[in-house]
């Protein structure tokens, strides 16, 4: 509950018309498409939302909270339940209002841009001028400064266009006592080009690799970086999704390709990204294309065991690669350098051009990273476990672990079967390194799959610390307070930072320095003795990390 | 009768390496494009038709490519494969592969033949 004068002073900071605490509007910010793990419950409710058209009434909104001892979260373009509050004294701040993209600088190759900008939107009109924008995996109805300022990163195009947090220049940043701070060149009113500096960088305490989901403030504007863009102004696109059709520029290649085993791809993938052909570059399992194209053809195909082997086995080791290119002899050196390397390891090179109705339909679901929906379509809801971006060769790992523990419980009946081949790959700037993500899809009207999420949770986590890797642990104060003692007590420093730069507490730290007790009783009891002998194994002590 | 790993494999390699799935790519998307073009449907469509396939279907898929590992292991033959490559440059191979494409794709997609849609049958593989 809020109270009436609490109420009263947020109306005063963003006007009545924009605040409200009706039960009907807030229920629509308690369900997100992602990680509402528990239909009964969604998320939290809020006890309000405000929506700010500026950000001295974010400051104005933020110093209210304060002085009531409420809480904010900001919520941008929202999706995952990581916009949501973690607690029932939390107003969400919704972000709406400020929509615009104040700059494009063509020269310079960035953009400034408010919360509610989309991927989609920028995109557009960064193509007008021969320029295009990172969009996350999470698809282009998500805000590019809410992953560039505080939350993930990853998508297709990372080969070429790197990771949200990396390509941010500069912020301004509403701190949880309601002053404004101007990040890098911005600070010393020099513009908008470079995020860090003068003196040390706050980029680390800003987000790190992950971002503090809004636990250490809100940030009205960024900076971020853009990239070249060789094809038309506008690709010209009639319909959605399966049924788009769009004009393939002369200078794109859309190309899948098939290596006859993990070492001959893993080799073919190092030498492609190392030679800097891909605009976009993903692995995914052929049997997770089908099923989020084709799920209920995908539910007779798991029971077909000849061509289930064919498409674990013989057409397992792929990946699906654009490269545009700014002239024809740039694209023809292109072209020749992938069959070398094809020749090289063996591999089979699919160019879709020659296909036109299908890569007329793939090409913006690749470059606008439009197709994200459709992965909720075989039960409704998916998940993912994490582990830390890292070189190529321990992503793959990953996956081959992530196909063991899914057929596990597929077996089980506590996830939909996919054929348990579904990673989702990208290569970061040339394969600088790499990430995987192994996605699951579950019914969340089934119980069973709603019984096997946190066992399946707890059980690639163990994974991931056993291969001292990190796994999806930012969002949830549970397994944040296991690995942070491994992680050399992480938690404590993010809490010393939330200390003094949020003394009242006004922000909400659940997805960020916060810490519960897990209670493993629902585990395994294997995989539970397995956690204890790791914590046991890798968490430091006073005097430092473990020998 | 399980099936060989690696066959299909080699059997796609063989096809990269004599240009046969490049031009194969090529004349799948100039029936697509009749097919779309004859119906009105479009590619999503045809993934939906695909998706709505039976069970028993899939099944005798699995079945026929069980068994066609001797198959197979002769289409891996880069001999055979580079003949295959070659014929794929006729013109009439062209028009009939895309026609017969086309005439599969129509009757899986509508349950007819291009003729009974109403469309010319000797206009197949135009784009080829």
């Amino acid at each position: 509950m809020i109270s009436d004068e609490a109420y009263r002073e947020l109306e005063e900071a963003v006007g009545p018309e924009n605040v409200s605490r009706e039960p009907a509007v807030l229920d629509t910010y308690a369900w997100q498409p992602f990680a509402n793990d528990n239909p009964e419950r969604w998320v939290i409710r809020p006890v309000a939302v405000a929506m700010p058209g500026s950000t001295e009434e974010v400051q104005a909104l933020v110093k209210a909270l304060g002085r009531h001892g409420l809480k904010f979260k900001a919520f941008s373009t929202g999706w995952g339940a990581y916009s949501s509050p973690t607690s029932d004294d939390v107003v969400q701040v919704d972000l709406r209002r400020m929509d615009r993209i104040i700059d494009i600088d063509e020269k310079n190759m960035y953009t400034v841009l408010e919360p509610y900008v989309c991927g989609a939107q920028l995109q557009a009109e960064a193509m007008k001028v021969g320029l295009n924008t990172h969009i996350i995996g999470a698809g282009p109805s998500c805000s590019p400064l809410a992953s560039a300022t505080s939350a993930f990163g990853v998508g297709w195009d990372c080969v070429y266009m790197s990771y949200s947090g990396r390509n941010l220049l500069g912020a301004e940043w509403v701190l949880p006592d309601g002053e404004v701070l101007r990040l890098g060149t911005l600070g010393s009113d020099c513009g908008w080009f470079c995020g860090d500096g003068p003196g040390p960088s706050l980029r680390g305490i800003v987000r790190g690799s992950t971002g503090a989901l809004s636990g250490l403030g809100i940030f009205t504007k960024a900076a971020i970086k853009l990239f070249n863009w060789p094809g038309p102004p506008r690709v010209e696109t009639d319909g959605l999704l399966l049924d788009a059709q769009s004009e393939v520029p002369e200078n794109v290649r859309f190309c899948m390709c098939f290596w006859p085993d993990r070492k001959n791809q893993d080799e073919a993938i190092y030498k492609i990204n190392e030679s800097e052909l891909c605009y976009i570059f993903s692995r995914t399992g052929l049997g997770a294309t089908i099923s989020i194209a084709a799920p209920h053809l995908m539910k007779h195909l798991t029971g077909a065991s000849t061509l289930r082997s064919m498409i674990t086995g013989d057409l397992k080791y792929g990946c699906t690669l654009i490269m545009v290119a700014d002239s024809d002899n740039e694209m023809a050196y292109k072209e020749r350098v992938l069959k070398e390397i094809a020749k090289q390891y063996g591999g089979v090179i699919i160019d879709l051009a020659a296909a036109k109705p299908i890569i007329r339909m793939f090409l913006m679901n690749f470059l606008r990273s439009t197709a994200v929906p459709v992965v909720f379509r075989m039960g409704g809801q998916m998940f993912t476990a994490l582990d830390r971006n890292d070189t190529w060769d321990t992503q793959m790992d990953w996956a081959d672990m992530g196909v063991e523990v899914k057929q596990k419980w597929i077996d089980r009946g506590g996830i939909l079967d996919d054929m348990a081949d579904n990673p989702y790959m990208v290569s970061y700037e040339d394969n600088t390194w790499g990430h995987c993500e192994e996605i699951f899809q579950y019914d969340p009207r089934n119980p069973d799959h709603l019984a096997a999420l946190e066992p399946l949770f707890v059980e690639f986590s163990l994974e991931a610390v056993e291969r001292c890797m990190e796994p999806l642990s930012s969002t949830d104060a549970r397994l944040r307070k296991i690995i942070s003692p491994m992680m050399g007590h992480y938690t404590q420093w993010q809490q010393k930072i939330s200390g003094f730069m949020d003394g009242k507490r006004t922000a909400d730290t659940g997805m960020y320095c916060d810490e519960v007790d897990f209670d493993l009783q629902k585990v395994d009891p294997d995989i539970r003795t397995r956690f204890e002998k790791v914590i046991e194994k890798f968490s430091w002590t006073e005097d430092g990390p473990p020998e | 009768m399980a099936l060989k790993p690696g066959l299909v494999f080699n059997v796609m390699a063989s096809a990269y390496r004599h240009d046969v799935i490049d031009k194969s790519m090529s004349l799948a998307g100039d029936a697509m494009d009749l097919v779309m073009h004859d119906t009105g449907l479009k590619v999503g469509d045809l993934v939906n038709k695909m998706d709505e396939a039976r069970n028993n279907t899939v099944m005798r898929i699995d079945r026929l490519l069980a068994w066609s590992g001797p198959m197979l292991k002769v289409a891996a033959n880069d001999r055979l494969m580079a003949g295959v490559s070659r014929m794929l440059d006729f013109k009439v191979v062209k028009k009939t592969t895309v026609a017969v494409l086309r005439r599969a794709m129509m009757r899986a997609a509508m349950g007819k033949t291009p003729s009974a849609a109403g469309s010319d049958p000797a206009s197949a593989g135009l784009g080829a």
